[in-house]
């Protein structure tokens, strides 16, 4: 996948089979979207592209959402655009200024005259230009103009719910990681850097890896107790997760604590993946340390038996 | 003596949510240039790099702005570790950088202790504070070294989120006249390391909450409606 961190060095194509999107989280409906964008491209000898934004447009064009939270960092996108087989990514850098172009002008300056569209792939409700005046209506009257086809992708639904980035975002809020590794189309993740937590976890036999996510915008989910795959330099290990807080009198730290099972090196310092796959419980204040530990036991054969 | 002024005026408090950017003081000459106040204070100055909850009062109301101003607060922002700014705040740019690397959740933790309770705290160099009669800030902007004295203030509550290391979400929950800059700063130095703070909101001064605080423009709006006065839709 050839990877463009802005418009100067794209090369204009002969026959660009093209979406745009924020892609947020890259579910599933963003992988029919992407899925059907590789299939028109081989049939009709083109190349796939995908324009994407960053930052999140939300955060750029309205200050209310400076608190917006993100299900995909950008090198989980790229990661997933590249698995999908997406031949060029090309992520616009989404400035003020970028927000204020009409929609005929992004058509025209950078759909047509930068990317060489042929054919312009879109999910049902996409909309774009400056205040989101362009919608699949508009293309429809007016692509034999700009010289392309366009095809719109319809609503897909599971269970008959639409699938929307929001509606993963406020599942994983929530809890509900079932339904937002449903959405997702595989489970939730989070990556960071390891490092050294309470030295407690070691006395009572849990050792935990404390697990920095650097992204500020990354979206971690509710406070609880997760059962895990951790990858750690391709391999993966089964363990469990305790996203939350450590409650004194005075005020709380919120951290992101794994025990992972069968695993006993020391990787200070280093990344690690963690993929969220069941919410086991949420989070309990215990009377004492036995009681944690007890705790900790239970739900350490509550995850062994999750995993059959 | 005209009929208005025979009027007496009772005058209001308004809970506003402060724009990102205005100065406390270009809220308070907006409202009374837009509504026609002929009075009007604030309690509790908020820097233009902060949003939230500011309170207003006009008229007679005025005589109570000291009492919301010795009110408790709370706060919610973002501190960045590694980093340092002159202003603390992004008013000013970066002027050096610290290691991140040592720091644990355990690191944390022990800044967020030492920074609870009873403590005492030098307000930042780019403040408002009198230093032998000359704001602090000026002293600042011309580069003479200033001495602000410590004052003692109380922190009842400082919660952290550490889970986006190197950024930092917190609430703080304080008595009248601390500086969160001071407590940013602070907690930088005792990560070993050093800090800016990226974000601030007021969520509440004493029992006024910032859910129940105007936005700018609507309260304008209703007030001019309200006075008869023209309005642009």
């Amino acid at each position: 996948m050839n990877i463009y961190h802005s418009l100067d060095s794209f090369q204009k194509l002969e026959y660009g089979v093209v979406t745009s999107g924020t892609f947020d989280g890259v579910h599933l409906g963003h992988q029919k979207i992407l899925t059907r964008l590789k299939e028109i491209s081989g049939q009709s000898g083109g190349e796939s592209v995908v324009l994407t934004f960053w930052p999140h447009p939300r955060t750029v064009v309205s200050e209310d959402s400076q608190d917006l939270q993100l299900l995909s960092t950008i090198e989980e996108k790229i990661e997933l655009f590249a698995k999908l087989g997406i031949q060029h990514l090309a992520i616009i850098p989404f400035t003020r200024s970028f927000s204020e172009l009409t929609s005929d002008a992004f058509i025209k300056q950078i759909l047509v005259e930068k990317i060489g569209t042929k054919k312009l792939v879109i999910g049902y409700d996409h909309r774009f230009g400056r205040n989101r005046e362009g919608s699949f209506e508009f293309l429809q009257k007016n692509c034999s103009e700009y010289g392309f086809e366009v095809e719109e992708i319809p609503r897909e639904d599971i269970e008959h719910m639409a699938i929307s980035s929001s509606r993963i975002r406020k599942a994983l809020i929530t809890g509900h990681i079932h339904e937002a590794n449903e959405l997702l189309g595989r489970p939730y993740s989070l990556s960071g850097t390891v490092v050294k937590g309470k030295q407690l976890g070691r006395t009572i036999g849990f050792p935990t890896a404390n697990l920095y996510v650097h992204e500020p915008y990354k979206l971690i989910p509710m406070n609880g107790v997760y059962v895990i795959h951790a990858v750690y330099e391709g391999q993966v290990f089964k363990g469990m997760l305790n996203i939350g807080v450590r409650p004194t009198v005075d005020g709380t730290i919120r951290t992101i604590e794994a025990n992972l099972f069968d695993f006993d090196k020391e990787i200070y310092g280093e990344d690690l993946k963690l993929e969220l796959l069941h919410y086991l419980r949420p989070e309990q204040k215990f009377e004492g340390l036995d009681m944690l530990v007890k705790q900790i036991g239970i739900d350490k054969e509550n995850t062994l038996t999750y995993f059959g | 003596m005209n009929q208005q002024e025979n009027i007496p005026d009772e005058g209001e408090v308004i809970l506003i949510d402060k724009p990102l950017t205005w100065t406390s003081f270009d809220v308070a000459n907006k409202l009374k240039r837009a509504c026609k106040f002929k009075k009007i204070g604030h309690a509790g100055t908020l820097d233009p790099l902060a949003t939230g909850l500011l309170i207003l009062c006009t008229g007679k109301k005025t005589k109570q702005i000291d009492s919301f101003q010795a009110q408790e607060k709370e706060y919610t922002g973002t501190l960045v570790l590694g980093k340092t700014t002159p202003s603390i705040d992004l008013e000013s740019d970066f002027d050096a950088e610290y290691p991140i690397d040592h720091i644990t959740p355990e690191v944390l933790e022990n800044a967020r202790r030492q920074l609870t309770g009873h403590i005492e705290q030098i307000p930042p160099l780019f403040s408002a504070i009198k230093i032998d009669g000359v704001r602090a800030y000026k002293l600042a902007r011309r580069g003479e070294e200033a001495e602000i004295k410590k004052r003692p203030v109380e922190i009842k509550l400082f919660e952290i989120d550490a889970t986006h290391f190197p950024s930092i979400d917190f609430r703080i929950i304080c008595s009248k006249g601390t500086y969160i800059r001071s407590m940013v700063r602070d907690f930088g130095e005792l990560a070993g390391s050093g800090a800016y703070m990226s974000k601030l909101c007021r969520t509440r001064i004493g029992d006024f909450e910032l859910k129940d605080a105007w936005e700018l423009t609507a309260f304008i709006h209703q007030k001019r409606v309200a006075l008869n006065l023209e309005v642009d839709e």
